[in-house]
């Protein structure tokens, strides 16, 4: 493949007003989403593979990881230096990630090699290298990569702390494997999964970039979507993890699991409570204003009693996440036991407290300031309503959350606050030296034969 | 009448902070126009007492950034007190007096949001708000650097949450270890060879009376620059600028310290915190970027992205792709550090580590084989990198700044990105000579832990 250099000339990018995002339908019946901004100086292009790391078993996460290194390769038909080589001349990119329900890749490049980049893609996907020297490969890079994720703790407790509050839902697979899970990676497992996660049926493409959006879209058919065998595009089912299914299997209680990091100096502490928050909707905008007084920065309640008045941890926070909600904190040993107790001391206030208009106001106009910040260009809407769509909920909530926003009242946060801020049920995950913590918990009046503890290699 | 009460009133800010700023202070003449990215320009002022002022007016920005970049550091600490910086940068977030909302609340008041970080040679406070708020932040900003004084009792507090910092990042994390150990090791006895954060025991030590005085040493306007970019009126905000920080004191220029004086020494040594992973951080000494001394930022850039940070760059090439001895090979902090260019390298099970300092040497080599049109490639990443960051307003804005702090202006950088400078390979070949030397390089690698699986 040839693909001269050719200098991109930074003086001729002209910054106008992007034009709105179109969509354009494309021959198998998927479609493109496309953000026309003349101001960014290469095309973007991604490939949207609905499923991802939800298809793939648990004990086989990390998985995804090691099919993103093999990619990396390029084409079994092209050495690796050749593919890399092309692609750095030619100031071009083709990466692939894992998410949530999803895997993407993403083809980055000049207008004028959009087109052979794609293709290049398209080969890479259609002609990976499954091969016994190519995994070993990337099997123990994937190895050696997940060791560092786990040497950092709060990465361990987010990791089991949500498999273990959503009872292993797939869908918040993110792609990321423990050191046990990518043990059981073969080369086997890799195939099987490849194939699983790179169905062309559902594929459609999201673009941002200067290049004209009907352009991009001709390019993505002739380069990924022609030839023998494309199929009848299938829209993807979104769907969303069912929260009110796992309060159902929930014990009312509080079960605590300590991954062991002997003589560790911080100890991490993580609570997840299940809750059945409409996501997409505009209870979820009440939820985030409910969790940003509670528990958003140091302005937050948490924040508030336990760094600032007491000084016990540099960060505590609450968060809407899946299956409900979590409070985060971390500090040292003599820390722990005021931390569980305060936390929780702190939310059983916050839910009888007569709240503030004005604090109310000034939270939402947070929120609208972080919103107009997290989706100041177009592309940034085209990349939220993926995941909108892969969790089935409204396509449109992006546009829609200032206008929920403005209309949640005092009451709206308070009524939250009493129905849907509980801590009887759910998961509290520490990590640190098991024998202190059990100490400190038993201080805290959680039960110590209640407690499960479990090794870092037990991490799945 | 709602609509003219609603334009009376938008225009009265307007009209007060120039009434203000014309009664106490004229405004500054214009120092200098800078193009930005695309149709984007940067105003830049200096105010009497020193403060230098960039105005980046973007109409399709949703709010406005604003930074204050301060040239006090942990360069700028003393034996003793290490760590001071780091901790006094916590306090600009306490309560002016007792009983008054700190700075958080203040801000939660006004729908905006704030991050602070101390560097070596400066601390960084940036602030987002909605455009309608940006008089009423800057004078909660000028309040808070020009009034705040620091007590016994909020210090107390304050000094156990940068405590918990510590223990999670230093005392627990194997890569902040060694990201702390390259420094120590490379530069004893120098400020680059304490952390950030500061030893231990100074932690302890510091009071509200060392605290107060490093305020009133560094936090100056001539030390200082304010940046501010969004949806703004340039003669508006000018105005206002000066009548928040137009009587904040002058004070002594803020000094890097002596250039460290190593002795030719290669260095090698273990961190403390133990990993599975066999990791690396490999560190070439250079001379500090600050914006007096040094304008080597666009070199020092291209130079980090050529051997570490491209995606194509020699050291991946080689340990990753050629050798296949390490799953990763990155640079390591680059725009946040300083006095250093790293590489930072986690290498495959089992592989041997015999040889990576040879074959980090070995990219000098590897950089002297390079063709032309790779070498213009590598620029070009470089430049294509760099305007694709500067898409949003937060992200110019923090361009900026960091130029200013680290170059002395913003045109350093912003005039490559537009190929209006040009970067030989010369200029390229002259600094690798000169600092990508054994003799200059620090290597330190973690603890082995017995791996678990």
């Amino acid at each position: 493949m040839k693909m001269g250099f050719i200098w991109p000339l930074m003086a001729s990018v002209l910054l106008t007003a992007p034009a709105a995002a179109k969509t354009i339908s494309l021959k198998n019946g998927s479609f493109l989403d496309s953000d026309h901004n003349k101001g960014l100086p290469r095309q973007s292009v991604i490939m949207v593979f609905p499923g991802g790391p939800s298809l793939i078993a648990k004990e086989h996460q990390g998985v995804t990881e090691v099919i993103t290194d093999l990619l990396d390769e390029g084409p079994a038909s092209m050495s690796p230096d050749e593919y890399r080589r092309a692609l750095f001349l030619a100031n071009a990119e083709i990466k692939t990630s894992a998410t949530l329900r999803a895997m993407f890749v993403s083809v980055k490049a000049p207008p004028e090699r959009l087109e052979a980049a794609m293709r290049l893609a398209a080969k890479t996907l259609a002609e990976p290298r499954l091969d016994a020297q190519s995994f070993k490969v990337a099997h123990a890079k994937v190895t050696s990569r997940t060791r560092v994720a786990f040497d950092e703790m709060q990465a361990v407790v987010f990791f089991l702390g949500m498999r273990r509050a959503t009872l292993d839902n797939s869908d918040i697979y993110d792609g990321s494997g423990s050191p046990a899970t990518v043990k059981n990676i073969t080369l086997d497992v890799v195939k099987t999964a490849y194939e699983k996660i790179f169905d062309k049926k559902q594929l459609y493409f999201v673009a941002a970039g200067p290049e004209n959006p009907e352009q991009v879209a001709k390019i993505a058919e002739s380069a990924v979507l022609s030839g023998k065998n494309v199929p009848k595009f299938v829209p993807s089912e979104g769907r969303d993890i069912d929260p009110t299914n796992i309060m159902k299997k929930t014990p009312r209680d509080v079960r605590v699991t300590i991954i062991n990091k002997p003589n560790a100096s911080d100890n991490q502490i993580l609570f997840v409570f299940p809750e059945a928050i409409r996501r997409g909707t505009k209870e979820d905008v009440i939820a985030n204003v409910a969790h940003t007084v509670l528990g958003g920065g140091l302005a937050g309640r948490l924040g508030k009693t336990l760094r600032k008045e007491r000084g016990l941890t540099y960060h505590a926070g609450s968060y809407v996440t899946q299956p409900g909600w979590m409070i985060y904190t971390f500090g040292g040993d003599e820390q722990v036991e005021p931390l569980l107790k305060g936390a929780l001391e702190v939310v059983a206030a916050f839910k009888k407290e007569t709240l503030d208009k004005t604090e109310i106001a000034e939270v939402k106009s947070t929120l609208d300031n972080k919103h107009r910040q997290r989706f100041e260009l177009p592309s940034d809407v085209l990349k939220e309503k993926i995941r909108l769509r892969l969790f089935a909920r409204d396509e449109s909530f992006v546009d829609k959350y200032q206008d929920h926003l403005r209309g949640v009242s005092v009451s709206d946060v308070q009524a939250f606050a009493a129905k849907k801020i509980n801590t009887e049920s759910g998961l509290l995950v520490l990590m640190g030296d098991a024998a202190k913590l059990r100490g400190s918990l038993q201080k805290a009046g959680y039960s110590p034969d209640k407690v499960e503890v479990i090794e870092v290699d037990q991490v799945m | 009448m709602k609509a003219s009460v609603l334009i009376i009133s938008s225009l009265l800010p307007l009209f007060a902070w120039t009434a203000l700023a014309a009664k106490g202070q004229p405004l500054p003449a214009l120092k200098a126009k800078h193009a930005v990215a695309g149709d984007l320009t940067t105003e830049e002022y200096v105010l009497e007492n020193g403060l230098s002022v960039f105005l980046t007016p973007n109409k399709k920005a949703p709010n406005v950034s604003v930074i204050h970049w301060v040239n006090a550091g942990s360069l700028h600490e003393s034996p003793g007190i290490s760590g001071i910086a780091h901790l006094f940068e916590h306090m600009m977030f306490r309560p002016l007096a007792p009983g008054e909302d700190d700075f958080s609340t203040k801000l939660r008041k006004l729908g905006g949001d704030y991050n602070a970080n101390t560097r070596f040679e400066s601390t960084v406070y940036t602030t987002t708000v909605p455009d309608e708020q940006l008089t009423a932040v800057l004078k909660h900003e000028a309040d808070r650097f020009q009034k705040l004084k620091v007590t016994k009792e909020l210090l107390d507090t304050e000094r156990k949450a940068v405590w918990s910092e510590y223990s999670t990042k230093l005392d627990a994390n194997p890569v902040f270890d060694l990201w702390y150990q390259v420094y120590k090791a490379g530069f004893p006895g120098h400020p680059f060879g304490w952390h950030i954060v500061g030893f231990r025991e100074d932690l302890e030590k510091i009071s509200a009376d060392d605290c107060n005085k490093f305020f009133s040493r560094y936090y100056r306007p001539n030390n200082t620059g304010l940046f501010i970019a969004g949806n703004i009126d340039v003669k508006a905000t000018l105005a206002a600028v000066v009548a928040n920080y137009g009587s904040w004191q002058k004070g002594e220029a803020s000094k890097m310290p002596p250039a460290f004086k190593h002795d030719n020494k290669f260095v090698f040594q273990e961190g403390v915190l133990a990993s599975e992973a066999r990791n690396y951080l490999i560190g070439y000494r250079t001379p500090p970027l600050s914006a007096k001394e040094n304008p080597e930022l666009a070199i020092q850039k291209v130079v980090n992205h050529i051997f570490f940070g491209s995606d194509y760059s020699l050291a991946k090439r080689r340990f990753v792709h050629d050798k296949k001895v390490a799953s990763e090979a990155s640079d390591f902090n680059f725009s946040y550090d300083n006095g250093m260019l790293r590489l930072f390298l986690v290498m495959l099970p089992g592989a041997s580590t015999e040889g990576v300092v040879a074959d980090v040497e070995a990219l000098n080599g590897d950089f002297a084989k390079l063709s032309d049109e790779e070498f213009s490639a590598y620029l070009n990443e470089v430049r294509i990198g760099s305007a694709e960051d500067l898409q949003r307003n937060k992200t110019i804005n923090m361009d900026l700044a960091l130029h200013w702090g680290k170059s002395g202006g913003p045109a350093s950088l912003h005039d490559f990105v537009a190929g209006k400078t040009k970067i030989s390979r010369k200029e390229v070949a002259d600094f690798v000579g000169a600092y990508f030397k054994k003799e200059n390089m620090v290597v330190v690698t973690n603890k082995q832990e017995k791996p678990s699986h």
